[in-house]
Order: C-alpha cells, then sequence, then structure tokens
C-alpha cells in the first residue's frame, strides 16, 4: 500500500462504469397508494445521479427496486444490457449507504468494512487488507479497531460507505446519507463526498431531499413529484429551463406565475406587463422570475412596477427582499449595500431577458 | 395574609422539612431490607444447618437408622448427603438430562420462532404468539391433566416428561429472544446485510444471531432453572422410572426425616444458585451493552 494522500488511494479496480437503466418500474403500497408510476430513465455511466424530490414523491422507492430490496410491480432494471429485475439484492454486487447507516453493532469498525468480503469468502488476510485501505479512502484509519456505538454520526456515515465500497460494487446507491448530521458536518461531508464520488467514477444513485445537496453531489439531477420523474439534466440546465412549475420552485428560489395572459406584444403578469418583442405566443403557459430577474429602477428610469418593501434579508453578497405588489408576493435579490427602507414603496425594473416562459405539457 | 408572602416561604418551609426525611430515609430502608432478609434467609439457614448437622447429641433418636450410629458425637455429619445422593441419584440425573434437553429443545424451535413471530408476516402471527405463552398462565396441573388425557399411551416415557417441559419452558426462551429481536432494528441490518451479498442464512448466522448471543444465553440458564426446578408438570407426568428430582425432593419431605429433605434441598441450591447468579451477571451485561458503553 502506497502512502499518499487519502484520495488518491486505491479506487475499485473495476473502474469500467457499469450502464443503468430502469424502464417503466412501478410499485404500488399495500393501501392500493402508487408509490412510484411507470419511471424510466438510464442512469449517466460513471456519474452520480443525485434524485431529489419532497419526501413521498417515490425516490425512496425507486431506488429500493434499484438495489432489489423491493420487488417492482412492473418495469425492469438493466444492468449492461442484462434485465437483473428478478436477481435478489445480495446477488447484485450494489453498494448502499443507509440513512441510518444500518452498522452492523456487534462488529468492530474494520469488521464492518469487511462484511462483504467476508460473505463473499475472501479469506481474512485479504479482506483485513482491503477494509483497512477503505478506512484510509474516508479518513478514518484510527477507528478501526472502534465499535459503531462509539462513533459519532459523522464517522458512522464514513464507516458506512466504506463498508459499500470495499466490495468493488458495480453500482453505488445512497440513500439520504447526511440527513441524520447536523447542519456543518453535513456541510463539511458533503464537499468531502463530492470529491470522493467524482475519484471513484462508480455509477453512483444518491437520493436526497436536499436541493443544495442534490446541486453540489449530482452530475445529473432527477427530480421527482408524485412518483413520476418531472425533469431530469445537470443541475444548471435544470436550474435554467425548468419544465414545471413544481421543479421552478424546488430548485433554487422562484417566483412562479402560474398562469399568464398575452396582449400584443406583451405578456400579463398579476403585477406588471412586460414587453416581448418579437415573440407571439398562444396557449396556456406559466412564468418565471428568479430573484436576481429584478432591479431597482434607478432614478427616474423607466419601471415595470412599483412595490412595497416588506422585510430585507441580509444575505452576504445580497440582500433579499420580500416584496408586495399589489396582491402578488414577490421575493428579490439585490446586491448588498443598496439602501432600501422597510415599508416603503420603490420601483423595480425586470432585467431584459430573465423572463422564463414555458408552455404546459400535456 | 399577604398571598405573596406566603408562596415565597412555601419552598423554605418544605426545603426544611425535607432534609431530616432524606437523612432518616436510609435507616428506615436498612431496617426494613433487613427484617425482609432475615425472613427469607432464615428458612435457608434452617435447612443448610439441618443438612449438616448430626443431631444425636440432642438425644434424637430417630436419625439412627441412618449408618451405624459411631459418629453420633460429632456436630458436623455429610451423611445426609451420600444417603441422598445414593437414594435419589437416578431422579437427580433425570432433571439434568430434562434440563439440558429442555435447553437444546428451546434452542432448536424456541429461537426460530421468536425469529418468525417479530420478523414473519404471516397471518394469525399474533395468535400463535399467545398460544406458545398460554403455558405460563395455565397452573402446570392443567396442562399436565390435559397432557395425560390426550397422550395416555406415552405415559411413563421419559419424552412425555420432555414435552411437558418444552411447553412450560418454550415460552420463557421466546419471550426473550423475541424482546431482544423487537430491541434493535434487525429488520435494517438484514438489509444492509442482504445489499452487502449476505445470502438468507448468512444473514440469520453472522448478523441475527450474534446480536441475539446474551439474550439466547440468558434463555437458555433461565429454561435450564424453570425445567431442574419445576413440579407440577413433572410430578403428574413422570412414573416412578421417569421421575424427578424435585418430585424426589417432595417424597423426602413428605416420606423421609427432616435432615434428608434438609440435605436433599441443599443439592437442589447448589446446583440452582450458580445458575441463577450467572443470569443475573449476564442480564446486568446486557444492560450495559444496550447502553452503548
Amino acid at each position: 500500500m502506497k502512502e499518499a494522500g487519502p484520495a488518491e488511494i486505491s479506487l475499485p479496480a473495476e473502474s469500467r462504469p457499469c450502464g443503468l437503466e430502469i424502464c417503466g418500474l412501478s410499485k404500488a403500497y399495500a393501501g392500493g397508494t402508487s408509490a412510484v408510476s411507470r419511471v424510466s430513465h438510464a442512469f449517466a455511466p460513471g456519474k452520480v445521479t443525485a434524485i431529489l424530490g419532497p419526501s413521498g414523491s417515490g425516490k425512496s422507492t425507486t431506488l429500493g427496486m434499484v438495489a432489489g430490496l423491493l420487488t417492482p410491480d412492473s418495469g425492469r432494471v438493466v444492468l449492461d444490457g442484462t434485465d437483473i429485475t428478478g436477481l435478489p439484492a445480495e446477488k447484485r454486487n450494489f453498494g448502499m449507504v443507509f440513512q441510518n447507516y444500518a452498522l452492523f453493532p456487534h462488529l468492530t469498525v474494520l469488521e464492518n468494512v469487511a462484511f462483504g468480503l467476508r460473505v463473499r469468502g475472501v479469506e481474512e488476510a485479504e479482506r483485513r487488507l482491503r477494509a483497512a485501505e477503505m478506512l484510509e479512502l474516508v479518513r478514518i484509519p484510527h477507528l478501526a479497531g472502534r465499535r459503531p456505538a462509539q462513533l459519532s454520526g459523522g464517522e458512522q456515515q464514513r464507516v458506512a460507505l466504506a463498508r459499500a465500497l470495499a466490495f468493488r460494487p458495480r453500482v453505488l446507491l445512497m440513500d439520504e446519507p447526511l440527513s441524520a448530521l447536523d447542519a456543518k458536518l453535513r456541510e463539511e461531508l458533503r464537499s468531502e463526498l463530492a470529491r470522493l464520488l467524482r475519484d471513484l467514477a462508480l455509477t453512483t444513485l444518491y437520493v436526497t431531499h436536499d436541493q443544495t445537496e442534490a446541486m453540489a453531489l449530482g452530475h445529473e439531477l432527477l427530480i421527482m413529484n408524485g412518483g413520476r420523474i418531472e425533469q431530469s439534466g445537470s443541475p444548471g440546465e435544470i436550474y435554467r429551463a425548468p419544465r414545471s412549475p413544481f421543479v421552478a420552485g424546488f430548485i433554487g428560489s422562484a417566483n412562479v406565475f402560474a398562469s399568464v395572459q398575452f396582449g400584443a406584444g406583451v405578456i400579463e403578469l398579476p403585477f406588471a406587463s412586460l414587453s416581448l418583442p418579437g415573440r407571439t405566443l398562444s396557449g396556456a403557459h406559466w412564468a418565471m422570475l428568479r430573484p436576481e430577474a429584478f432591479e431597482i429602477a434607478s432614478g427616474g428610469g423607466p419601471a415595470d412596477f412599483t412595490a412595497q418593501v416588506e422585510s430585507a434579508l441580509f444575505l452576504g453578497a445580497q440582500t433579499r427582499l420580500e416584496l408586495r405588489a399589489g396582491e402578488t408576493r414577490l421575493i428579490a435579490d439585490i446586491p448588498a449595500g443598496t439602501a432600501v427602507a422597510l415599508g416603503s414603496a420603490v420601483r423595480f425594473r425586470v432585467k431584459p431577458d430573465q423572463l422564463y416562459l414555458a408552455s404546459f405539457e400535456a | 395574609m399577604d398571598a405573596t408572602a406566603n408562596s415565597i416561604a412555601l419552598p423554605e418551609v418544605t426545603e426544611v422539612s425535607v432534609r431530616p426525611a432524606r437523612a432518616r430515609r436510609p435507616l428506615l430502608l436498612y431496617a426494613v431490607t433487613a427484617v425482609i432478609l432475615a425472613v427469607i434467609l432464615t428458612p435457608v439457614l434452617v435447612v443448610v444447618a439441618g443438612s449438616f448437622l448430626n443431631t444425636a447429641f440432642l438425644g434424637l433418636a430417630s436419625e439412627q437408622w441412618i449408618g451405624d450410629g459411631s459418629d453420633a458425637h460429632e456436630l458436623i455429619t455429610f451423611k445426609w448427603f451420600t444417603y441422598v445422593l445414593a437414594t435419589y441419584r437416578p431422579q437427580l440425573w433425570m432433571s439434568a438430562q430434562l434440563a439440558f434437553a429442555s435447553v437444546v429443545g428451546c434452542l432448536a424451535l424456541g429461537v426460530p420462532a421468536a425469529y418468525l413471530l417479530v420478523r414473519g408476516s404471516f397471518p394469525g402471527r399474533r395468535v400463535l404468539e399467545e398460544m406458545i405463552m398460554l403455558p405460563l398462565a395455565l397452573p402446570g396441573l392443567a396442562i399436565s391433566i390435559a397432557l395425560i388425557q390426550a397422550y395416555i399411551g406415552f405415559r411413563g416415557k421419559w419424552y412425555f416428561v420432555l414435552l411437558g417441559h418444552l411447553l412450560y419452558t418454550l415460552p420463557f426462551m421466546v419471550r426473550i429472544v423475541a424482546s431482544a429481536l423487537r430491541g434493535f432494528d434487525v429488520a435494517a441490518l438484514e438489509r444492509a446485510a442482504e445489499s452487502l451479498g449476505a445470502s438468507r442464512w448468512q444473514r440469520f448466522r453472522y448478523v441475527v444471531l450474534p446480536n441475539l448471543r446474551h439474550s439466547v444465553t440468558l434463555g437458555s440458564l433461565l429454561v435450564f432453572a424453570v425445567s431442574f426446578g419445576e413440579f407440577n408438570v413433572s410430578f403428574l407426568l413422570c412414573t416412578p422410572l421417569t421421575a424427578t428430582f424435585p418430585s424426589a425432593l417432595y417424597a423426602t419431605y413428605t416420606f423421609n426425616s427432616f435432615q434428608v429433605s434438609s440435605a436433599a434441598t441443599v443439592i437442589f441450591l447448589a446446583v440452582i444458585l450458580p445458575v441463577l447468579l450467572l443470569i443475573q451477571w449476564i442480564g446486568g451485561d446486557e444492560a450495559r451493552v444496550e447502553q452503548g458503553a
């Protein structure tokens, strides 16, 4: 074993990433409520796909079906062209990190990490060596002899990750691995995990309800809602071009207008009409304005609307304002240091090209 | 009187009255404990004394029928033990065998049964658990009479007595193991093991069983103690050829001298007390482990 920076230490030898695909997966629960309905996706090989959604959106159920821990009612799980839907979890070679870690309390940290090798019949000397390497990888070699009950939450999380990686899994599945940690630790581990997952280049499915975590870790996002995939794409794509009002509101902050009217060269929003030069639109559309789309109309310059400043929250580089324009509430970010008086009426402009317009699909 | 002044004064009053009470309570506690201990221990001490003393010097002639009376001038004697061990060896051996067989039976049946009751999802699971627990609530006499009436043909067979013992001891093993299984999220650990590639047997062998080792040990000791000391079922199910030590104990009290039955009791205690101490010790050990130390 060579001495090197922890991030460079031996990565799984089978480094060719696996192509994982799900086709029309469905699962209904006992009461007849549909947890997941006809979900299909081809996961990017060697990349981290963050599956993001509110609780009850079916993301953990989807992960469970990929893992083989839940049996789908219909649909297929396909790995490198082979249908593995009927393959039990124990034969899939998928590493999994659970929300509550599920470490074996009767085993030491080293024995926990070596467990996957032990049930595969790997010799004791070799599995100890391999487990020790994994502990190096997650930077806790000094904890090898401890029991899980003697570890902090963050340390347990590292053990769970090392355990899931030790037997060189073909796919790594993570089910809200950071959600049981406190905010500061979560942030630290998030960036470390992002580095580690990038270096591992494993096909990884990362389930979370935290959009910051999904954006930081996922090369690709899969937004789930009500048991369906609302949208998939890179974090930037989804932020810039959300396909539905739900996605717009879920990724980043947004002012979403579910129904808009079109006039001659203008679009009527509830609080203002904005000009749409050169565009003629018809049919049902919805509109979105990110908080950074607004600016204060300085001096006597042209303004799109006037709003009352109801609150101002200092965020460092910016100040987030809560505005009320007639019956409409808006959030707007302005550069920090701009003086606005609470309760005063301020004239605002919508920056050109910042209005996002999309038609309702189907 | 001023209400505010009253409410301020109250805590001081209670504090003053509490302090002496706190100081007095341990003394009272010790006194009560000592009395209770004396009440409990006196019969034991009397029995132990009776089993070792040669009471001939008191002028009692009743014991002269054991031995030749040549040791009559000595205070301490072991002849009562010699007599009991010689007379009731088969019954002592029978009880030891029954207790071991009960432990083996409970391990083979009770541990899997507890696992199925907790982890399974078959219909009638609750009813089955109640059925297993039922013998605890029924008098041993009732179980025995039911068994005799149902299986009269097996009367006199050693396994007939074992059947009664198993019915009576199984609830202890099932109860202890089931509550241990409910005490930790065994389903989550098994899922983790499954994702790591462990087969159903490997999950049971490497994850479930090691986490049950304390409760299984505890259950085994308890089953041994209960089976070894069981009287009701044994007394009714056994015949002279399959009699157990507790029924022999009963016989000594009914038909023999105080010294002989004392010696038999002391032998019984010598077997059962170490087991009880071990249960106490392991129970405490388990409590420490569960607290995450």
